[in-house]
């Protein structure tokens, strides 16, 4: 086999706070109908690539069942791989060891080279010429590459590099960055050099078996030439409530940054069955998605609709993503709320409005004046919540609640 | 008891013309995303009917494209799965009569036979008890002379062919002569039911009542499977207006749509104006243009400005520019 992607998928996602307490950040709803991962599967099917493994970890149930053996990105095949690799010894201490405890599948297949790739991203990318660069670099290690703003430059590993793209310094999260040239978290290796790699850090034991923390740092150090890849298209690092919830403001611009509309590369998904979505009597929909199954009668604004959500008269969504198969009753109004799936609003509720007072519990989470409602949570008719606040999955709120309150499941 | 299932999609008439000059009535594009067969398969399929053999003309490249690939109604089988079988047929006889060996290989004892022109959403469990409770030889669906769907035995069923087999319609000719002989019931149910090839009117009508959440429900829960395209989510522009409409994923709608169903991958730009009309795929409708009445076939463009406003229905063959 010429070259094995393996998507990590093991991410907990603890920075997008109640939408990730019982699932897994790869499985989290994006653009209405899609799921993190899918961008990931979808670049791996346009990309023709004929091994593919997933590598879930925390919460894998919701994720391998969407994933449905990898049909929906047609590959099941006779002449092609796909497995899905939980942990089957231990829980996977880092992203390789992940890789290292699956040694054994990998070198049954015998790939010439594996690609890396996360589940946590959004973006369209061909890594065909990813791994035609590598041969022209006659490189045994290639990262990508993308640059993102200088305050943001510090969530990521930042890379510097020579003239000819060569990685000359790697710093995982750095407080004072000196570049903005941000490590994506894909990697391509010749798999006897990843081997290598993978077997010499295995022993060590201050390492965190990570190939930003670990790997990528002792390729530097050990003066081996490693390429950067820069890719210039849309990246987004679905990270944090902030980053979730621009992502989906991206999409509802009159020209997004990502386009979901080529029909070259479209993005696949494990399929709903769901009818056309339906309007009746005033509903509005301006700026907006929405997705299938889903009936509209109240009106929307900047926002995103997911499958067979139900709007009701006289609502008012605004800058909002509403999950599947929520319901917003009858003269709510939601203005920046985010919600997971199967989400009751009752008739009334007004949630987004008040100052913005910092949460509670996760200051640091629930930003930007945004509500998050975990998945079947039911806000009782009638109830006010304010800004920054945080429903756990599965409560029931019934109240006034200001802003920056965190509601805990009863 | 078991059943298996047979559908008439060879029949090629041309009451919805031009719509039926380019597919046969069952594959009459319907509610923007699926085909008229969709619905006579998707409830074999959520009844566990699994077997399901379509006579089809050797003409009819769009039912065959729609129906390639046969996963998507979960048709994949090893044991069963759906059987293309094509052919020039003369009637609905002959169309069983020269596939008497798909019937015979069938371990299962019934069969349902459908007409594939009709769109209805129906729980196929409930027509078998049926036909066993009143111990039925033959139990039908809709009109005594021209039913739309029927559940007979498979023996009798391959009787009636070999004794009948110079005969051309099977209800019409067949049936019919032996009437007085067999214990014929017919199955009442009030779910809403269309008959494509009755009609442009029938076509419309469908639509028209479709626009009402009671019955759009009623002909589309509980999963009628389709072709997938994967599309994203129906896009709105901040310039549009939806009133009492349907509108289907991979549109970027920016006019003015009115009691209207848009089907898949279409495009209306900002200030355009759709009104009681029904767009197949794949179709544009561009700055200015009105449209009132129209049925527009798949891939049919509308140029700015352009007016198609009339009292009564205008029909837009498949890729034409207006």
């Amino acid at each position: 086999m010429k070259v094995l992607a393996l998507i990590l998928a093991g991410g907990t996602g603890t920075r997008l706070g109640v939408l990730t307490e019982t699932l897994a950040k790869p499985s989290v709803y994006f653009g209405g109908k899609y799921r993190i991962i899918d961008f990931a599967l979808s670049n791996c099917a346009h990309s023709q690539l004929e091994g593919i493994a997933i590598l879930p970890q925390y919460r894998p149930v919701e994720l391998i069942s969407h994933v449905a053996m990898g049909r929906p990105w047609d590959f099941v095949r006779r002449t092609s791989y796909f497995a899905v690799l939980p942990p089957h010894k231990e829980w996977y201490q880092g992203t390789a060891d992940a890789v290292f405890q699956n040694i054994e599948y990998i070198d049954y297949l015998k790939p010439d080279t594996v690609l890396i790739l996360s589940a946590d991203h959004v973006y369209l990318m061909d890594y065909r010429p990813l791994l035609k660069y590598m041969d022209l670099k006659n490189a045994r290690a290639v990262l990508a590459a993308t640059t993102v703003s200088w305050e943001e430059a510090c969530r990521y590993g930042t890379v510097i590099t020579d003239e000819h793209e060569r990685v000359l310094e790697f710093q995982e999260k750095p407080a004072e960055p000196k570049s903005n040239l941000v490590n994506m978290g894909i990697y391509a290796f010749h798999w006897s050099y990843l081997r290598e790699l993978l077997l010499e850090d295995s022993v060590k034991e201050e390492s965190t078996h990570d190939f930003g923390g670990d790997i990528w740092p002792r390729i530097v150090a050990s003066g081996e030439p490693a390429y950067a890849y820069r890719f210039d298209g849309y990246w987004l690092d679905v990270g944090t409530i902030k980053s979730f919830w621009e992502g989906h403001m991206d999409l509802v611009a009159p020209f997004p940054r990502l386009n979901l509309y080529d029909p070259r590369w479209k993005i696949y998904t494990n399929p709903a069955d769901l009818p056309s979505p339906i309007f009746l009597g005033s509903g509005s929909a301006r700026s907006t998605l929405v997705s299938e199954g889903s009936v509209v009668k109240g009106n929307i604004l900047r926002s995103v609709i997911g499958l067979q959500t139900f709007i009701d008269d006289d609502a008012e969504v605004v800058e909002s993503v509403i999950g599947p198969r929520s319901y917003v009753g009858k003269g709510a109004k939601l203005y920046r709320v985010i919600t997971g799936e199967s989400v009751c609003i009752e008739d009334g509720v007004v949630i987004g409005e008040g100052e913005e007072v910092p949460n509670e519990v996760a200051p640091q989470i629930y930003t930007d004046g945004i509500t998050v409602i975990g998945r079947n949570a039911t806000i009782i008719k009638g109830s006010h919540l304010g800004k920054q606040v945080a429903v756990q999955e599965g409560a029931v709120v019934n109240g006034v609640y200001g802003s920056g309150a965190f509601i805990y499941r009863q | 008891m078991e059943a298996f299932g047979f559908i008439f999609a060879h029949d090629w008439v041309h009451s919805l013309d031009p719509l039926t000059l380019v597919r046969p009535a069952a594959s009459l594009p319907v509610l923007g995303k699926y085909r008229a067969i969709d619905f006579s398969l998707s409830s074999f399929v959520r009844a566990g009917i699994v077997r399901i053999g379509v006579s089809l003309d050797t003409e009819a490249v769009s039912l065959l494209d729609h129906l390639r690939i046969a996963s998507q109604w979960d048709l994949d089988k090893k044991e069963g799965g759906l059987f293309i079988l094509p052919g020039k047929y003369l009637g609905t006889l002959d169309a069983l009569f020269k596939n008497t060996t798909f019937l015979r290989r069938a371990n299962e004892e019934l069969a349902i036979i459908a007409w594939g022109d009709c769109v209805y959403n129906i729980d196929f469990h409930e027509l078998i008890k049926y036909h066993i409770d009143k111990a039925a030889d033959i139990t039908f669906i809709g009109d005594p002379e021209e039913p739309y769907i029927f559940v007979i035995n498979k023996f009798l069923l391959l009787e009636i062919l070999f004794a009948y087999k110079d005969l051309r319609d099977f209800w019409r000719d067949a049936v019919a002569s032996i009437r007085n002989d067999l214990r014929i019931e017919q199955f009442t149910t009030t779910i809403p039911m269309y008959k494509l090839s009755d009609g442009l009117e029938t076509f419309y009508r469908l639509h028209m009542d479709a626009l009402d959440l009671d019955v759009y429900r009623a002909l589309t829960q509980n999963m009628i499977l389709t072709k997938l395209r994967d599309f994203p989510p129906a896009k709105f522009s901040t310039t549009c207006r939806i009133t009492d409409s349907i509108v289907s994923d991979g549109c970027i709608i920016g006019g003015h749509v009115i009691h209207s169903v848009v089907g898949r991958n279409s495009v209306i730009r900002a200030g355009a104006y759709v009104e009681n009309s029904i767009l197949m795929q794949d179709v544009v409708v561009e700055e200015g243009a009105r449209l009132v009445n129209v049925i527009a076939d798949r891939y049919t463009v509308f140029r700015a400005n352009r007016e198609v406003i009339s009292s009564e229905l205008t029909v837009i063959p498949r890729e034409h520019v207006i």
